[in-house]
């Protein structure tokens, strides 16, 4: 494209086949664009490596060093760790979580279990119950794939308690086929992965028999954590030998989706059960979360994955290592050729206030502007802008904006915790820094109705 | 693509960007469609499926919304999620919203190749975007499909007024409005029923009560195209209403018995079924059924205690009182007006609270306690009102001051409250039925000072009472026959 733009330019006389040839080479790019700029998928470390970019050095004081120095494994050192791993929705944080999967399923390091909470269970109206038997349908399914030979003891306790307890006592028949056609007469660890299969597949899908094995296991939890335990001990000591890791690692993405009462009641009022599992854990929480005072910090160590901070508050000066990334970032999705000035990319940088889905947003919006037809230029940022400005003002209440433009214009130091600015976090309308700081969207700084709330406040 | 006659040409920068999503684009792609008129809606999407294949999944009583996203997965470039709208009604309904939150994944997993147009309410969308701010998050775009003549109709819904409180020129006004938008509309939408509904309160309240009737079925019309049960329920209520306050009792009960209370019970919507009951209470108390009154009125106390409902709690317990002062049981009542009083000081409920007092006060009077009343009517009661220029609150307050002069004798000051106090203010909220009342006791008053010097102006009066009586078919009309036949006095209209 960029040698076609060149020769345009150098011949300004009509061309129909050059013209022709062009179009085509825009189409393509433009189409390739779009694909690049879907959000329904979090990058794969492995497979999506055209698209990865590091941004560790962009989040401020977010850094993944801290992160791997508690998890650091000291051997003399049995304390388990239970993480909660925050951030904004859409601010990357499934995809850091598959890297961090990636970095730390070493033999020196973690045996990582990654455990996709919206997978495997039933996330609407979650409860500890459901976490720990899909917890344990995973482990068991990979230890059988990873071929980690577990001695039957271990697993004798699981089996026993899954007998006595969920087979006995479940009286449906449904549920007796299930779990009859799921152990078609095998034994062992795999008998016992694909009961678990079946119990966890009756809780995702909303069976009636659900609350049942709820009201079970907790009635038995004790039991079954005993159990648990020690078929993650044995497990620990068996990858630790074959050199597949010293300590096992679950990491549990997509309990981040849980509304803020639900995600109160199971990191809050479930969380003593969660604590008897003796292995490590990284739960991803939505961000409300670790606002809430006081007892959260008590409980778990937590982690903010912050916005890319392109700038410190009311500074004019943009980091220009973060600008870098983010051209690289914006680079590897959309062909710079389709950029009618590199000065826009920035432009749109600046106005997704490092939140990358507003980005791919912005981006996406910009590729329709264009129809394929014409380079991104100056109108159509601005058409993406206002589009996206116009659909945070949905989510903005009239007496929010006096309290944004009061947020701004203080220090950092400012951080009003309320519930309306719990709102605004939790609606991204207003985004979290490191280190500790908030500032209003910026497209919503482009509204009418705060530029008079800002005046007013002037 | 082929512009269609049958569209509004201010969608057509909408309309386009979605036949890009459509054609330019490719995976799953979630686009957010504001509209306000179903049948526009309904033409915009039979237009679309002259172009692209696609299907309809109907949102409404289906509690197997993402199951049958597996059967209908990938086969179509469109998908249309219609009857969203029941996902705000205030029952528990707002669980599907989280639901299809929590199936983004599966949503997408199922229609990899597919545009999803979820179709909500203008207004709508921003809860949505709160509730289900997951799913939010993936939209490919939002598109705007109001209808056009709705942007004049938006307007007006946002002037929505407290119609017994506004002055009659305002009502009025109103009124113009709301007709001038009607004219104008071709088919109406299920927002311009509410139009039509709040048409009628207004005539209601002006005395128009046969147009007030004319309003109220256009609404009931429209819910019932829209097949929107609860709307349709809410006007024929309002039917009802209209019906209780002609004195036409038994037609209004069968409404409330047998098209109002059974749909609302089927709805789940346990509030307006108590409310309703409520109504039902009401007309056994103007019939002199106490006990089935006291017994309803109960029932209709412990649902909204089970709701949690303290407001309307506190209602039902003063009409519970209301109808123990009716039995006699002065005591009781005013025990309960106590406990009703506390309640609306709670819950910082001036309003409520100044006429419990007048209620309270009301009793008291029938104790023999004049003083005792007058103090409240004079200084509790009235001045709340005029603190919250509630007209009429204050000319209740002022009419009950009047009464009390009255008994006490001192007719000329009670004249005085009724013709220079209350009527104005009836007049100026253009309240027939208040005016009436009014004119019928100024006449009764002046009858009583010195029939003979006033005898025309009674005759004027009790005939003005008669006309408005007649033209509202009330039960009054009766007695005011009596009165100027008692008098020997005659109308010559009517």
């Amino acid at each position: 494209v960029e040698e076609a733009v060149v020769i345009v330019n150098a011949d300004s006389t009509y061309n129909p086949t050059l013209f022709a040839t062009m179009n085509d080479l825009l189409k393509d790019l433009t189409f390739k664009a779009a694909r690049n700029l879907r959000y329904d998928q979090p990058l794969d470390p492995d497979e999506d490596k055209s698209l990865l970019v590091e941004l560790q050095d962009c989040r401020g004081d977010f850094s993944e060093a801290k992160l791997l120095w508690s998890l650091r494994i000291d051997e003399s050192d049995h304390t388990r760790k239970y993480i909660l791993f925050g951030g904004h929705r859409g601010c990357g944080k499934s995809t850091e979580l598959r890297r961090l999967a990636a970095k730390l399923h070493q033999p020196d390091q973690y045996y990582v279990v990654l455990v996709d909470a919206l997978r495997e269970v039933d996330i609407n109206n979650l409860n500890y119950s459901d976490i720990l038997l899909a917890q344990a349908k995973v482990l068991l399914k990979k230890l059988q794939d990873d071929d980690i030979k577990i001695q039957p003891i271990f697993f004798a306790n699981l089996e026993n308690w899954f007998r006595e307890r969920i087979s006995s006592q479940i009286n449906n028949s449904d549920f007796k086929i299930e779990v009859k056609a799921g152990a078609t007469a095998e034994t062992g660890l795999p008998f016992l992965g694909k009961l678990f299969a079946s119990l966890t597949n009756s809780i995702s899908t909303g069976s009636t028999y659900k609350e049942e094995i709820r009201h079970i296991v907790q009635n038995s939890f004790s039991e079954f954590a005993f159990a648990f335990n020690q078929l993650i001990g044995h497990a620990e000591e068996v990858l630790a030998k074959a050199n597949r890791g010293k300590r096992i690692l679950f990491i549990v993405d997509g309990t981040d989706r849980l509304r803020s009462d639900e995600a109160k009641h199971f990191f809050n009022g479930d969380v003593h059960q969660l604590k008897q599992i003796s292995a490590n854990f990284i739960y991803c929480t939505p961000i409300t979360m670790l606002t809430e005072d006081g007892r959260i910090g008590q409980e778990f160590e937590v982690f903010r994955l912050p916005m890319l901070k392109i700038t410190e508050k009311n500074s004019p000066n943009y980091n220009p290592v973060v600008m870098d990334k983010l051209k690289e970032f914006i680079n590897k999705r959309v062909d710079a050729s389709l950029f009618e000035a590199p000065a826009l990319q920035e432009e749109l940088i600046t106005y997704s206030g490092g939140h990358l889905r507003d980005l791919i947003r912005l981006l996406s919006n910009c590729l329709a502007e264009t129809r394929a037809e014409k380079k991104i230029d100056a109108q159509a940022v601005k058409s993406s802008v206002k589009q996206l400005a116009t659909e945070y003002q949905r989510l903005i209440k009239q007496d929010d904006y006096g309290l944004l433009v009061e947020i701004d214009s203080h220090d950092s130091s400012y951080v009003p915790v309320g519930e309306n600015t719990r709102r605004l976090l939790y609606d991204l309308v207003l985004l979290e820094y490191n280190s500790y700081w908030w500032q209003s969207h910026p497209v919503v700084r482009t509204l009418a109705a705060y530029q008079q709330a800002k005046a007013a406040y002037s | 693509m082929t512009w269609s006659a049958n569209l509004s040409s201010r969608h057509s920068g909408d309309l386009l960007k979605l036949h890009d999503i459509l054609n330019l684009d490719s995976g799953f792609r979630l686009v957010f469609a504001a509209y306000n008129n179903r049948i526009y809606r309904d033409r915009l999407i039979d237009e679309l499926g002259k172009d692209y294949k696609q299907t309809i999944i109907d949102a409404k009583n289906n509690p197997a919304l993402t199951t049958s996203f597996q059967t209908q997965s990938d086969k179509v470039q469109l998908l249309h999620m219609i009857g969203t709208e029941q996902w705000f009604t205030p029952d528990t309904s707002i669980k599907d919203i989280y639901q299809l939150n929590y199936q983004r994944e599966t949503l997408a997993a199922a229609f990899q190749d597919t545009v999803v147009v979820l179709w909500l309410y203008d207004n709508q969308i921003t809860e949505f975007a709160h509730e289900a701010p997951d799913l939010w998050a993936w939209r490919k775009a939002v598109l705007n499909f109001d209808s056009e003549l709705l942007e004049t109709k938006s307007s007006i819904h946002l002037n929505l007024l407290d119609p017994y409180n506004v002055d009659d020129k305002d009502k009025k006004l109103r009124l113009e409005n709301i007709n001038r938008y009607l004219q104008d509309q071709d088919v109406h939408s299920l927002a311009d029923g509410q139009l039509w509904l709040e048409k009628s309160h207004i005539l209601q309240i002006l005395g128009l009560w046969d147009d007030a009737l004319a309003a109220v079925k256009q609404s009931q019309e429209i819910a019932h195209t829209y097949q929107d049960k609860r709307a349709e329920c809410i006007a024929n209520r309002q039917f009802a209403h209209i019906l209780v306050q002609q004195g036409n009792l038994k037609q209004a009960l069968q409404i409330y018995q047998k098209q109002v209370l059974p749909v609302f019970e089927a709805l789940g919507d346990q509030q307006q079924y108590a409310n309703t009951l409520g109504r039902i209470a009401f007309i056994a108390q103007l019939q002199g059924n106490l006990e089935l009154a006291l017994i309803n009125q109960q029932q209709v106390l412990s649902i909204y205690e089970a709701l949690g409902d303290k407001y309307s709690s506190a209602i039902t317990l003063g009409r519970i009182a209301g109808i123990l002062h009716q039995q006699g049981n002065l005591q009781q009542a005013l025990q309960i007006y106590q406990q009703v009083l506390d309640i609306f000081k709670d819950l910082n409920n001036r309003s409520s609270y100044a006429l419990t007092k007048i209620k309270l006060a009301d009793v008291l009077q029938e104790c023999g306690e004049l003083a005792q009343a007058l103090q409240i009517y004079q200084y509790e009661a009235l001045p709340i009102y005029d603190k919250l220029g509630d007209k009429d609150g204050s000319a209740i307050a002022t009419e009950r001051i009047g009464l009390i002069k009255l008994k006490r004798g001192e007719l000329q000051e009670a004249l005085e409250l009724y013709q220079n106090r209350v009527l104005p203010i009836y007049k100026q909220l253009g309240n027939k039925h208040g005016i009436l009342n009014c004119q019928y006791t100024i006449a009764m008053l002046l009858e009583k000072i010195d029939i003979n010097t006033h005898q025309t102006e009674i005759n004027n009066l009790l005939c003005l009472s008669l006309q408005a009586a007649q033209d509202m078919r009330l039960p009054i009309v009766k007695m005011i026959k009596a009165t100027l036949t008692r008098l020997g006095m005659h109308c010559q209209n009517k």
